[in-house]
């Protein structure tokens, strides 16, 4: 069968890898051995290698990270791969409906963030009640209290 | 006339591209009245740097920030630029607005979705100027269809609270399609009851009968709205016709359509639905936020929620459910409008899964079109618009009374105002809860309570020691006469029984709007003989008096806006008298508090209250007792020996209540033959202290007052603390952590949901992190499942 050899740089978190998969050709494999479909083993020539870390398996519709290669025989090798599951899924993975906990596009700026450091200092505010009647300089102070008078 | 200019002209644009002040983007509005308003925004591009055009805006609805981005738009020619709908498309389409990350492009008025001119007008002013500018296209026209119906009348104003207000008003009634206009002043006017009423209700009130299916037939619905004047709510009700015999499920839309800014995650409440015989199933408390740019070529979003209603036969009964304004004006920023709307079903979910559409009405503006894309001849439904202009803030004025100081939208906290109230600021509409009773005002019945100054006090204690003890004077006589009528003695040791106490307040007790004057004698027991100590003599009309302290708000230079601003923060109200309250920091960083003290002045006690203004309402957050009047002794002197000696001794303490009053200070006017002096030196004594020279006799009044105190404690002394309110805001110091200055590595605290997708940015890798999301949706054996599920529990990019 035919798979896709290419080179993917993008961080192994990346969901969707796919346009980050280049210098895509087909090479021809055969399987080697049985093997699991999520770590497959194919035989190939060498001369395909062109230090690519990344193939896709149309057949299967599934993408992969290659491993070490080993010599078979000749310009033979096996090319062990492993699957990289969010690629291969990432259509409904980013469908998800998800509930999230920390992202960075949205913040939930009034939740506490663990992820920060606080420091033993604090800084102080002071603020003024504007009216501040107290203590002001002025001659109507005293209040003096008797029996019946003005009533 | 250019009424205000509305927007700082120096802006730092995206790029660092430093705006001057010639070349800053304004917003200004033209127009001094709402019945002809436009905005007028213009950004003169020749004064950019390198002439790039400033074509985008950026709308953050948190930060409350209105940016303008240079953006190169090649042809379209700059310059000056109504944004008048429907007049100035031009411009408009060469802005883009960017909302919560969606784009709105087209025919958007961004004037109006700009929330920089909510800093500047209030509510209803605001929303009155949009209103106006939003109402460009009327009435509807669909398919040939349409028809409208003019309302007449307003047909009801059908409750009243506590016979004489009403309660609400309903526009229309079941039975008859009607339209009110208003008039050229913005006024519905109706008569009920030989009232007159005036609604302001600027455009025009609709009720809509939704004619559905066979149209022949005349089959409809009803439509009509009732609006709460008290709880701001709009009731919508629905009434089946005689004519329908198997419409089934009704969706009901809230839509505020086109020129509306909304964010995702905003939810309508739905408050009733009155009819039992339905079963109802809310889509509400959902918000479903369709974004622009879902529907490119549109300039819309709307906001699906509402409620299902099933069942069959709806002839003749009526269902309503309400929304609360407020949440729509949270919502929205602004409401201009409510479009109602009731489709089908399968207008927002797959047909054959709930109900066959048959003969199933549907209502909908065209506004709904492009969000359903369900624009076709298969409708037949006539279409009409109910509009709501206005509930937000309903103004009523009724000429037969007064009750503005009830109205919703009017400041004022209900209660009548008591003369000289201390003002505090009121929000607008704002709730008041947990205030103290400001009805209390305790009348000084059987005691005078005069307000002296140092002045008076002095002649007082002049008349009193000095001329009063003088024989030869008329007016001694007059008032021995007076004290023997009283007393049944000549004793005139009696005089100090009608001194009930004398206390000093550290603040012009005279100016409180509880004083009055009372002229320039000082009366006791019946007051026949009044006591001449001239000046001017007030006196209190009730005994507790409120002290306006101020308010203060708690804005922080440098603000992080977020939770570091409350987190590991405390605040503390330091209260003159009363001492220091912690304040919750939620509560009030940011808002604006207010402080006034209740004060008794039979006592000198006192309570400071302090309350915040939050959300639109502004409730108690601190209550803390205390005493800010210092007693000053006057009873149990030997007056009768003074009377006999006529000659006064004051070291021998004939007189306590000086010598205790002023302490060391005896002894400086010991020896006076004068006693008038004494008092003299009372009086200049307390001025003193009341003038800042605390600290020199504070020495001398320690041994005899009070010690300072913080909350008071009754002594003069206490006055020596620092004279103002004040509150202190300590905040936690926070490093910089590497998520912070990296966002794209451990993102932010996010606690939202939605569709994983949906978190993307829109460009470059976006980090998200999943709580335990649920991947049996995957189409992949399950170990697989397990382990994606574990990846996007631990974070990835997208």
């Amino acid at each position: 069968m035919q798979i896709v050899l290419g080179n993917c740089n993008a961080d192994p978190k990346v969901v969707d890898k796919r346009r980050y998969f280049t210098g895509q050709h087909y090479v021809d494999v055969q399987i080697y051995d049985n093997c699991s479909l999520e770590f497959p083993r194919l035989k190939m020539r060498i001369s395909e290698l062109r230090g690519n870390n990344y193939a896709y398996i149309p057949e299967w519709d599934a993408y992969y990270y290659v491993g070490n290669a080993e010599t078979l025989n000749g310009n033979m090798c096996i090319l062990p791969l492993s699957k990289d599951y969010l690629t291969s899924s990432a259509d409904y993975i980013l469908a998800l409906n998800v509930s999230v906990g920390r992202s960075q596009s949205k913040r939930a700026d009034f939740a506490v963030d663990s992820e920060i450091i606080a420091s033993v200092k604090n800084t102080v505010y002071t603020f003024q009640f504007d009216a501040s009647p107290f203590g002001v300089s002025n001659d109507q102070q005293y209040v003096l209290a008797v029996v019946g008078g003005n009533i | 006339m250019i009424v205000e200019r509305l927007y700082p002209t120096a802006q730092t644009l995206a790029g660092g591209i430093e705006l001057t002040d010639n070349a800053g983007a304004l917003i200004q509005q033209y127009g001094e009245d709402f019945a002809n308003p436009y905005f007028m925004g213009y950004v003169d591009g020749n004064d950019l740097p390198d002439c790039l055009k400033i074509t985008k805006m950026t709308i953050d609805i948190d930060a409350e920030e209105v940016r303008f981005e240079p953006y190169e738009i090649g042809a379209i020619p700059w310059g000056f630029y109504a944004t008048e709908p429907g007049i100035f498309d031009t411009i408009l389409t060469s802005f883009t607005t960017i909302i919560d990350g969606g784009n709105v492009t087209g025919n958007t008025s961004w004037c109006l979705i700009n929330k920089a001119f909510m800093h500047k007008y209030n509510a209803s002013q605001y929303l009155r100027l949009l209103l106006d500018v939003i109402n460009t296209t009327e009435p509807l026209q669909y398919n040939s269809l349409s028809t409208q119906t003019i309302i007449t009348t307003v047909t009801d104003v059908n409750q009243w609270i506590n016979g004489d207000k009403p309660l609400s008003i309903s526009f229309g009634n079941e039975s008859d399609d009607v339209e009110y206009n208003t008039d050229s002043d913005g006024f519905i006017n109706h008569e009920f009851n030989g009232i007159n009423y005036k609604i302001r209700c600027r455009g025009y009130v609709r009720n809509v009968k939704m004619n559905y299916g066979d149209t022949t037939n005349n089959k409809y619905y009803k439509e009509f709205f009732k609006y709460n004047i008290f709880d701001k709510t709009v009731y919508v009700s629905s009434f089946g016709s005689t004519g329908l015999t198997d419409a089934d499920i009704l969706q009901i839309n809230i839509d505020p359509t086109t020129k509306m800014l909304a964010t995702s995650g905003h939810t309508i409440n739905f408050l009733e639905i009155s009819d039992d015989r339905r079963t109802a199933y809310f889509f509400g408390n959902v918000s479903n936020v369709i974004k622009f740019d879902d529907f490119p070529g549109y300039n819309k979003f709307a906001i699906i929620g509402g409620l299902w209603v099933y069942g069959n036969n709806f002839n003749s009964t009526m269902f309503s459910f309400g929304f609360n304004i407020d949440s729509l004006t949270r919502l929205t920023d602004f409401v201009n409008k409510i479009d109602l709307t009731m489709t089908t079903i399968n207008d927002v979910v797959p047909p054959n899964i709930y109900y066959d559409t048959t003969n199933s009405v549907s209502l909908f503006t065209p506004e709904n079109v492009p969000l359903h894309e369900r624009v076709s001849d298969e409708y037949t439904t006539i279409i009409k618009r109910l509009q709501l202009w206005q509930l937000y803030d309903v103004d009523i004025t009724v000429n037969d009374f007064d009750v503005e100081e009830d109205l919703p939208g009017e400041s004022g906290d209900g209660l009548p105002d008591i003369p000289g109230d201390p003002d505090i600021p009121d929000a607008e509409g704002d709730d008041i809860e947990n205030q103290p009773n400001r009805r209390v005002s305790a009348p000084t019945n059987f005691i005078t309570y005069y307000v002296l100054n140092d002045s008076i006090l002095q002649q007082f204690g002049k008349l009193l020691w000095g001329e009063m003890l003088d024989d030869t004077g008329n007016y001694w006589q007059n008032f021995a006469t007076q004290v023997q009528y009283e007393t049944g003695s000549y004793n005139v040791q009696s005089i100090f029984s009608f001194l009930v106490s004398l206390h000093i307040y550290p603040f012009s007790v005279g100016t409180l709007p509880i004083c009055i004057s009372s002229g320039s004698d000082i009366k006791i027991g019946s007051g026949k003989v009044p006591i001449p100590v001239g000046g001017d003599v007030r006196r209190l009309t009730s005994v507790i008096g409120d002290l306006h302290v101020g308010s203060v708000t708690l804005k922080l230079d440098d603000s992080y806006k977020d939770f570091r601003d409350i987190y590991n923060t405390t605040v503390t109200a330091y209260l003159p008298y009363c001492g220091a309250v912690d304040l919750n920091p939620a509560e009030v960083i940011g808002n604006t508090l207010n402080c006034f003290y209740s004060v008794d002045f039979s006592t000198g006690a006192c309570i400071a209250f302090v309350d915040v203004l939050n959300d639109g309402k502004r409730y108690n957050v601190a209550v803390k007792d205390g005493n800010i009047g210092a007693m000053l002794p006057l009873t149990a002197t030997n007056a009768g020996q003074v009377l006999a000696q006529r000659s006064i001794d004051i070291s021998q303490g004939n007189m306590h209540m000086i010598d205790t009053l002023t302490g060391g200070l005896i002894s400086a006017v010991k020896g006076y033959s004068d006693p008038s002096q004494i008092a003299k030196g009372l009086a200049d004594f307390v001025k003193q202290n009341d003038r800042g020279n605390i600290m020199q006799q504070n020495r001398v009044m320690r041994s005899a007052i009070s010690p300072p105190m913080l909350s008071g404690g009754g002594g003069i002394a206490s006055f020596m603390q620092p004279p103002t309110a004040y509150i202190q805001v300590r905040r936690g110091q926070y490093y910089d952590p590497p998520s912070y200055e990296m966002p794209h590595t451990r993102g932010y605290t996010s606690a939202t949901k939605g569709r994983l997708g949906s978190f993307k940015l829109s460009s470059g890798l976006t980090y998200i992190e999943c709580n335990n999301v649920d991947v049996t949706s995957l189409p992949c054996p399950n170990h697989e499942r397990q382990i994606i599920k574990q990846l996007l529990d631990s974070g990835v990019y997208i």
